[in-house]
């Protein structure tokens, strides 16, 4: 910390907090932390913009879909938590600990909230594209793969009334690092190859089972006869009469001129979604103020390391597939994690700002709008202006405050408004000076 | 280091961010790396908080060289901070060759919090360049 002068320990800030927060999803990962929250004595609001909740995991895994089922229940009998669903939420304002978020339900049903803390549990999307495969009914989705396989009852299986004996997965086509692929086609390719007696063939380029039980997974799959090849330039896929066929080079060789190329030919080509950010990611990251990765396009955390729940506004979190693809147990971990991270930030019923907090001078200040575009948090605001948007006279109107307003609680105390005021308006509370006036050395 | 009488120990200013520099200081001290003799040391919660006006005066006011002890790029807890830092100490650097002085008293030097060994290689070696370089001649000390 820096060294702080001794008068400034009794100017410290401090606010209320409600028990009182809003979570912005209703899939696995806003339930979940719902629910934790809800035990913990939380009022709890989910807003769901579908008309159901359960979001993006209700088409896999049938024993998550009970669970989520009995998740669903018990939050709905607790009195303090409220479900909404076909709602979206239309601005966010304030600060923590005190935001107004209007929401619309249905059509032109506006409800105002004041929760003092939010969970973005958002999912992700995924489209069924396959640019650069023969147009055929052999290429086969994840999605609709797994429906195929929990509906068939025998022991074999059809597709478009020709029985299927060989499957390939082509993995890392069009996805890049997304684990939940290598966690649904591994399951995939075991139930493929004991339960139909299928020849399975899993083409990827690094498969991704760093999750839990991944490498178990993948074992299994190993010792049920599913064959895994490794490739580096995309496979070339073609049709092969009423089949198709993959060609790929024997990595396996290590000499160059000695790969020969094997053919693949099998009844279905099984390929991820091609995953990408919520479409209305974009929207919601303005509305929250909020960032953005600009390579992927998915809500930024605040440090990737330790403080992934995070963003760079205190606050407001987030969990789930709105980070990034991710399975169940990710998420689950994830929803976990945020779900303390605010009850250890709203237990205590108040938040002591600070210590270091930034402090706008208003006579100084000229409302040249550099401080709340370079603020990382978000913390900076000028209210008046930003909602009308017209040059006033200061002190034309009595009692109106023309200036930059830093906001306690948001704010972290990196001093950067401090540094680039232009006007040298905005110090930090008690900060020992940095400029000296002149040199006594 | 040499040390004694007639050999000239620069004075340093190093500033250094609270989540990155002062960490690595802390583990230089607990180690016991020698540091530079003539070192002053002036925490920042970010090195976004430096100012220009900052750098420029710790050389006005006695100072041989400055040094800025920053978080490793895209790796600042406040985002941007430490690119500001750079964009202002290279403007800070361009001011410094107008008027004539060596650009390199003035320095920005990434690091991690458990770089206690690379901050005092960084200070040994700043040492030596500004013993090369003399003392400062602008300096209202001398």
């Amino acid at each position: 910390m820096a060294e702080m002068k001794g008068d400034s320990q009794n100017k410290i800030d401090s606010i209320m907090l409600k028990q009182d927060v809003l979570i912005i999803g209703g899939g696995w990962a806003g339930l979940s932390a719902a629910k934790i929250l809800a035990r913990n004595g939380m009022r709890v609001t989910i807003v769901e913009k579908a008309a159901e909740l359960g979001g993006g995991c209700v088409d896999w895994a049938d024993d998550s879909r009970t669970e989520m089922r009995s998740t669903i229940a018990e939050l709905e009998k607790i009195e303090k938590v409220a479900i909404m669903t076909g709602a979206e939420v239309r601005r966010l304002a304030g600060q923590f600990g005190s935001f107004r978020v209007s929401l619309r339900q249905g059509a032109n049903d506006i409800t105002e909230l004041t929760p003092a803390a939010v969970l973005i549990a958002g999912g992700y999307e995924t489209k069924k594209e396959a640019p650069g495969m023969p147009a055929g009914k052999g290429i086969v989705f994840l999605a609709d793969l797994e429906k195929m396989l929990n509906s068939s009852s025998g022991s074999s299986l059809t597709l478009n009334g020709r029985p299927v004996t060989a499957v390939t997965f082509l993995l890392d086509l069009y996805n890049e690092d997304v684990k939940f692929d290598a966690w649904a086609v591994l399951r995939q390719a075991q139930v493929l190859r004991t339960k139909f007696k299928c020849q399975v063939f899993v083409l990827c380029k690094d498969l991704k089972v760093s999750f839990a039980s991944g490498e178990l997974l993948y074992r299994q799959a190993r010792e049920a006869g599913v064959l895994f090849f490794k490739y580096e330039a995309s496979p070339a896929v073609d049709l092969a009469g009423e089949r198709l066929s993959v060609e790929i080079p024997d990595y396996t060789v290590v000499t160059k001129e000695a790969r020969e190329t094997m053919t693949l030919v099998s009844d279905i080509i099984a390929l991820p979604e091609v995953c990408a950010p919520g479409s209305d990611t974009d929207r919601l990251c303005r509305t929250f103020g909020i960032r953005r990765e600009l390579a992927t396009g998915y809500i930024m955390d605040d440090n990737p390391q330790f403080l992934r729940v995070r963003t760079n506004r205190r606050g407001i979190f987030i969990a789930g597939a709105c980070r990034s693809p991710q399975g169940l147990t990710e998420t689950q971990s994830e929803a976990e994690a945020a779900a303390e991270e605010i009850l250890a930030l709203l237990k205590p019923g108040f938040f002591t700002c600070g210590p270091a907090i930034a402090e706008v001078d208003e006579k100084k200040c000229a409302l040249c709008y550099t401080c709340p575009r370079l603020c990382p948090h978000a913390a900076i605001t000028i209210e008046k202006y930003a909602r009308q948007n017209v040059y006033r006279i200061p002190g034309f109107e009595p009692g109106a405050v023309y200036a930059a307003r830093v906001e306690p609680a948001a704010c972290y105390g990196c001093g950067i408004c401090v540094a680039e005021c232009p006007a040298r308006a905005i110090s930090l509370r008690g900060e020992r000076p940095l400029l000296q006036a002149r040199a006594r050395i | 280091m040499e040390t004694g009488p007639g050999i000239f120990n620069p004075k340093i200013i190093a500033f250094c961010c609270e989540q990155s520099g002062i960490p690595a200081l802390e583990m230089a001290e607990s180690a016991k790396l020698e540091l530079a003799a003539n070192l002053e040391v002036r925490p920042v919660p970010c090195a976004g908080r430096i100012e220009t006006v900052f750098l420029l005066q710790a050389l006005e006011n006695g100072a041989d060289g400055v040094l800025v002890f920053a978080c490793h790029e895209e790796n600042c807890q406040y985002l941007r901070g430490n690119i500001r830092a750079k964009s202002r100490l290279s403007y800070a650097q361009d001011r410094l060759a107008r008027i004539g002085l060596e650009k390199e008293r003035l320095e920005i030097c990434n690091l991690a919090a458990n770089c206690g060994k690379k901050f005092a290689e960084v200070l040994k070696d700043k040492v030596e360049q500004l013993r090369k370089l003399g003392p400062n001649p602008f300096s209202r000390r001398h």
